[in-house]
């Protein structure tokens, strides 16, 4: 597929009173036509200022943005383009409905006010239809206070999507939702870049919603890309320790290999809790450290030993807490001298200081070199 | 991956700020520093040259300093001054925070009155209110005198408007109004429970008044004191109708002195101008340095709290009801009924029923139809032309500013506001005499005209306008602008269709009270009068000193009715649009 947005050495620092902070460093990406692409990480990492800059609203130190090839901004030869000239909808966190204007209005307003004219006919088609697309319709007479939080972010994606962009921009638009809502909206917003086939670019620091929307994740850490690929491979192979915690909760287990390992192949890991048998994406030499991660989901909890297997990681310990979550129990267990995080059935009988066996499988359990990334 | 490339680290101010904001702001930076620093700048240079504004040659000189210095008249007005504006702040004080205290804090009855009082208070200018002070108090034929001069057939009665201390009176009852305005805030935001804790350990309510609330404020209530000294230091309308006449002078009535004199002594002057601008600037410093203490005092903090009410007694009751009637009697029931009588008679008199003969509405046919209306009507337009220009010029200047002191990025920016913000510091007189210069020597063809107070006003106003446009630009979310950007709209656009619609209740607010004070401003109106620019207030100080009281008063009472319609109307305006 095209590419659609190329970012590349994306550089944006801020004068603070604590000095210069890089918010951004040195960051490049590129996003497919089409796709829905993720910056994931926590508050502060740099995700929200990227999406700034490609949106304009920022401008960066260095670096380029090219959308559809052509260049955006670029450090190279000064190029800028303002944001509104730049062919993108915004939906902002806060929303950012015009409070003085009803909502075919607000919708109205990139027909009215941006770089092309549409007749007065032309301006009330196209908001309709847009309204229509967010289900909305039948509400453009309202004020635009007067909305719910859930309809609120709707006008804001309609009024996004009004002018056809060529790309989405949406800044982390479902935390201000309440739990149900926002599962609601995220389906919603699935199913309609997928069905407009928009380039759409994503913020969250909400691990589940990048993982069920996206084509594309990419994980940030103090400003740095630390990896980006498809949900499922960030998620099953986490470059470092940020990226593996920070895509759902893991249990590592630092160690030392103990034979050479070839990419691809399985680990042997010595660590203070056991010898532990894991994948490997990449060689790893003897002796070298690593950690051997293992997503809480994955380990099972069993009161009686099962039988020996050479694909079974096995260790031994004692609940410390146990916490009904409704759909799940959510465990810990000492083991080792480690906390070890598991998921277990809402049926199952356990209580905090039992002793139990812990399983997970070789499959399941994944070398992650440690150090700060690359 | 993208091919890696080397950029130049030479390369980043390229990218750094927008070209055209950066013109926008060095234009307006060179619009305010021609309305603010270039009159203050013109004052300090010539209270250094031998030559005077318009004379030709000239050289530096400490001359006119020595001379001030010299002079024993000097220190004879810094004294005076002194004592006016300690005096006057301490009266202020009692009555503003002590109403500020009853109708915030108490159960007393007629509140929303005592609110109403207050405010109306503001419609009166200062001048007028002064005039009508001067009739009360008249030794002969004032109504306070008049039980010693008609019941006990004296000479003259106690009371003399012309007296320090009655200066100091009058101009107290004024700054009350103003202190509990900004006072009342402090109540507003002060922590109820900490009041709640002195109840709860068996304290009085007015123990705790005493020893808990009072000493709570007391940071607050110092920045206020600061913030009215300030300004007390260049009051002139008080000092000019009931000290001026009996050679009872301050700083801006000795200023107003030398330029009116023939010849006109713009050393002096303008000496004097800058002593009072540095004692200014010097009050702001203070100020400020008092508000940085005051939010270390974190006991205040910005919530707004719904306090609990002290419940008064049946007498506490009674006492506050009638003191809350007293003091809209002082401060406008009484003055506005001496004004009407005196604008209903011709030969001004007390208010007893033998003058009843003597009322009639001649007055006001004289102004309004007779012989006197082409001055009176001149001054009329003059004045519509203020409230109507003005406020709306300083209302969207300081709308543009406030966006780039709040928003951009631009460097440069504080710049911006600090001039903004300089008019506030420097007494109204000096702000006159600066203007006079340049309409007399630099803007020759808008002297005599209107529109150089028109200009000299926004320049007056254009710190508070900014003051409310700042805080106003501070609520309004940014991504509500950002998302006018990603819609496809240019910054002007963006600017008219989204900043002003949701600025427009505090531009609303902010051109009532730039109306209302350029509508009733005399200082500098006075100052650069000709015969084709004089507005009501200069035409009512005209007629008061020509000695034409009931033509001074009916003037006077017109324009007390007008502002009152202004700012009736544009309650309404407000409320309709905060509806939409």
């Amino acid at each position: 597929m095209a590419t659609a947005l190329q970012v590349s050495n994306l550089t944006k620092r801020f004068e603070t009173d604590q000095g210069e902070v890089h918010a951004v460093e040195d960051v490049t990406f590129e996003v497919e036509s089409g796709a829905f692409f993720t910056l994931l990480g926590p508050s502060g990492c740099g995700k929200s200022t990227t999406l700034r800059c490609i949106a304009g609203l920022e401008r960066p130190d260095d670096g380029e943005i090219t959308l559809e090839g052509a260049a955006l901004v670029s450090g190279r030869n000064g190029a800028w383009v303002p944001p509104h000239r730049r062919p993108m909808g915004m939906v902002f966190q806060s929303y950012a409905i015009w409070p003085h204007m009803n909502v075919f209005d607000n919708v109205a307003f990139p027909l009215k006010q941006g770089p092309s004219k549409f007749s007065g006919a032309e301006v009330r088609d196209r908001v309709l239809r847009a309204l229509a697309l967010v289900h909305l319709d039948g509400l453009e007479k309202r004020p635009a206070p007067q909305l719910s939080g859930g309809q609120q972010q709707r006008l804001a994606l309609a009024r996004a999507l009004v002018n056809e962009p060529k790309a989405l921009l949406l800044d982390e638009p479902l935390s201000n939702l309440d739990a149900k809502l926002r599962e609601e909206m995220r389906n919603e917003l699935k199913q309609l870049t997928s069905s407009l086939g928009i380039t759409t670019l994503f913020v969250t620091h909400d691990q589940l919603e990048a993982l069920t929307l996206s084509d594309q994740v990419a994980v940030m850490d103090g400003g740095r890309l630390i990896q980006y690929g498809p949900p499922r491979e960030i998620y099953e192979a986490p470059r470092n320790r940020f990226a593996a915690e920070f895509i759902g909760t893991a249990n590592f287990f630092e160690g030392t290999v103990s034979a050479p390992a070839e990419a691809g192949g399985t680990a042997i890991v010595e660590t203070a809790q056991g010898v532990l048998r894991c994948v490997t994406s990449e060689a790893l030499a003897q002796g070298a450290t690593v950690a051997a991660a293992a997503r809480p989901e994955n380990v099972e909890l069993l009161k009686e030993r099962p039988p020996h297997s050479d694909d079974v990681n096995l260790l031994e310990g004692s609940l410390t807490s146990v916490v009904f979550l409704g759909s799940a129990l959510d465990c810990e267990a000492e083991a080792g001298g480690a906390v070890v995080k598991a998921t277990a059935r809402p049926s199952a009988d356990l209580r905090a200081g039992d002793a139990v066996f812990l399983a997970f499988a070789a499959s399941d359990c994944r070398v992650v070199p440690l150090g700060t990334g690359e | 991956m993208i091919g890696q490339h080397a950029i130049g680290r030479s390369l980043r101010p390229r990218l750094r700020t927008d070209p055209q904001v950066l013109a926008v702001v060095a234009w307006l930076g060179a619009l305010l520093a021609f309305l603010v620093l270039a009159p203050l700048v013109l004052v300090l240079w010539f209270s250094f040259r031998t030559a005077g504004p318009g004379e030709r040659g000239g050289t530096f000189t400490f001359s006119n300093y020595i001379e001030t210095f010299a002079n024993p008249l000097t220190y004879e007005l810094l004294i005076n001054t002194f004592w006016f504006s300690v005096g006057s702040i301490a009266v202020g004080l009692v009555i503003g925070v002590g109403f500020a205290w009853l109708i915030e804090r108490t159960n007393t009855p007629l509140r929303n009155f005592g609110f109403v009082s207050i405010v109306i208070n503001s419609a009166m200018p200062a001048s007028m209110f002064a005039i009508a002070w001067v009739l009360v108090l008249n030794p002969r034929t004032g109504l306070v005198n008049l039980p010693f001069t008609a019941l006990l057939d004296w000479d003259k009665g106690p009371f003399n408007p012309n007296t320090m201390g009655a200066m100091i009176f009058v101009e107290g009852l004024r700054l009350a109004a103003t202190i509990f305005l900004m006072v009342i805030g402090l109540f507003r935001s002060m922590d109820p429970s900490l009041e709640e804790a002195a109840a709860m350990s068996q304290a009085g309510t007015f123990k705790t008044a005493r020893h808990v609330t009072l000493p709570i404020m007391t940071p607050g209530i110092l920045g206020v004191v600061v913030y009215i000294a300030t300004s007390t230091v260049g009051v002139f309308e008080i000092p000019g109708v009931m000290g001026m006449p009996a050679g009872i002078h301050v700083l801006s009535t000795r200023i107003y002195l030398a330029t009116s004199q023939t010849p006109p002594d713009y050393g002096f002057a303008t000496s004097l101008a800058t002593i009072a601008g540095i004692l200014g600037v010097v009050g702001i410093f203070i100020y400020h340095r008092v508000t940085r203490i005051q939010q270390r005092f974190a006991t205040v903090t910005g919530k707004g709290y719904r306090p609990r009410r002290i419940e008064l007694g049946r007498m506490g009751r009674g006492i506050s009801a009638s003191l809350i009637v007293l003091f809209f009697a002082l401060t406008f029931g009484l003055p506005m009924f001496i004004l009407l009588w005196a604008s209903l008679i011709p030969f001004y008199q007390a208010p007893l029923p033998k003058a009843l003969d003597f009322v009639s509405l001649d007055s006001y046919r004289f102004i309004l139809t007779g012989p006197g209306r082409h001055e009176f009507l001149q001054g009329l337009r003059n004045s519509l032309m203020l409230i109507l220009v003005v406020p709306a010029v300083t209302m969207l200047l300081s709308a543009v500013v406030s966006w780039f002191v709040v928003r951009s990025r631009a460097r440069g920016k504080s710049i911006l506001d600090m001039l903004a913000f300089m008019p506030h510091t420097v007494p109204g007189i000096v702000m006159g005499l600066a203007w006079l210069i340049i309409g007399l020597f630099v803007l020759v063809p808008a002297y005599g005209t209107i529109w150089l107070i028109v200009i000299a006003h926004v320049s007056l106003f254009i710190a508070y306008g900014t003051r409310t446009t700042n805080g106003a630009m501070f609520q309004i979310h940014r991504e509500l602008e950002e998302a006018g950007a990603m819609s496809g709209a240019a910054w002007l656009s963006v600017f008219r269709r989204i900043i002003l619609p949701l600025l427009t209740p505090s531009l609303v607010a902010g051109w009532l009270w730039v109306a209302i004070h350029s509508g009733r401003e005399l200082t500098v109106a006075l100052l650069l009068q000709s015969s084709s620019n004089r507005i009501i207030s200069a035409y009512v100080w005209q007629q008061f000193f020509g000695g034409r009281l009931n033509l001074a008063a009916a003037a006077g009472v017109v324009l007390v009715v007008l502002i009152i319609l202004l700012v009736a109307l544009t309650r309404i305006a407000g409320q309709r649009l905060s509806r939409q």
